[in-house]
């Protein structure tokens, strides 16, 4: 009988992330993984079922981190510049130092199995962003607006600055390195567009 | 309350499609051995687990194999 094994489940969980961000999810198969992971495909059969398992699995897993990560230290009820200071330092802290976990997270949210991921890790991450947003517009340090407009204010500055920073160069080829410096500048203008 | 030890058993099968997965659904379904099973059709193997308490892989290709179909464990 098979049995399993932790350290090896662990390796073929590392290797799957290091595929999928290489090959993407079309190119990613079982077959694959064993071969690097230097197993035979029918002990990857005893860890999941197939291929879709496999992905789902390790989706909500990478999901659940990174709403660890990104919630760290952060609660609902902290002010909105103090609260979306310390998300920032967190997304980019997420990004910058789990960079294979954060991108093979991305190529799953744009698999077939995206919906299923996201809606497994909404739960722990959503009610506390929605209290936070809230008591921002009741203190009136957030003018309301729809969701989108918000998140794309909020959030789409770092995010840019992030993706310049991975790829090492902004807009015309222009050298750019992500820095605390910047973020806290972008991060002041983005509260003064928010603040009513 | 009793408990009852799950094995897991892996073959590779010529259960290539949807079709062929139609055929052998029934008896894998209905058979008092099999807790349960699935096929990665998407896999070059169209690798078969099945979970029991008690089969071997002989018995599930024997299985498999009356219904048409070529079975082996795979290693």
């Amino acid at each position: 009988m098979r049995t399993r094994n932790e350290q090896k489940e662990l390796l073929v969980k590392e290797k799957a992330i290091e595929l999928l961000v290489k090959y993407g999810f079309e190119g990613f198969s079982m077959q694959k993984l064993a071969k690097v992971a230097k197993i035979s495909p029918a002990t990857l059969y005893i860890y999941y079922s197939d291929k879709d398992d496999l992905i789902k699995k390790l989706g909500v897993e990478l999901g659940a981190k990174m709403s660890e990560m990104t919630l760290q230290g952060f609660n609902g009820k902290m002010s909105h510049a103090e609260g979306l200071k310390k998300q920032w330092e967190n997304r980019s802290n997420y990004w910058l130092n789990n960079l294979k976990e954060a991108s093979a997270y991305e190529v799953i949210r744009h698999s077939p199995h995206g919906q299923y991921v996201t809606s497994a890790t909404a739960g722990q991450f959503r009610p506390v962003m929605e209290e936070f947003a809230k008591n921002a517009i009741k203190n009136n340090e957030l003018r309301p607006m729809p969701f989108e407009v918000y998140w794309s204010i909020a959030y789409g500055p770092l995010y840019t600055m992030v993706k310049f920073h991975l790829e090492g160069s902004s807009k015309g080829g222009r050298p750019f390195a992500f820095s605390k410096k910047i973020m806290y500048e972008a991060l002041d203008l983005v509260l003064k567009a928010l603040t009513p | 309350m009793t408990t009852v030890e799950e094995r897991v058993l892996i073959l590779r099968s010529n259960i290539s499609t949807y079709s062929d997965l139609l055929q052998i659904q029934h008896p894998l379904d209905h058979h008092p051995g099999i807790i349960r099973w699935n096929i990665d059709l998407d896999d070059c193997d169209h690798v078969i687990r099945v979970v029991t308490p008690n089969l071997t892989v002989a018995d599930v290709c024997e299985l498999i194999n009356s219904n048409g179909y070529q079975c082996s464990e795979l290693e």
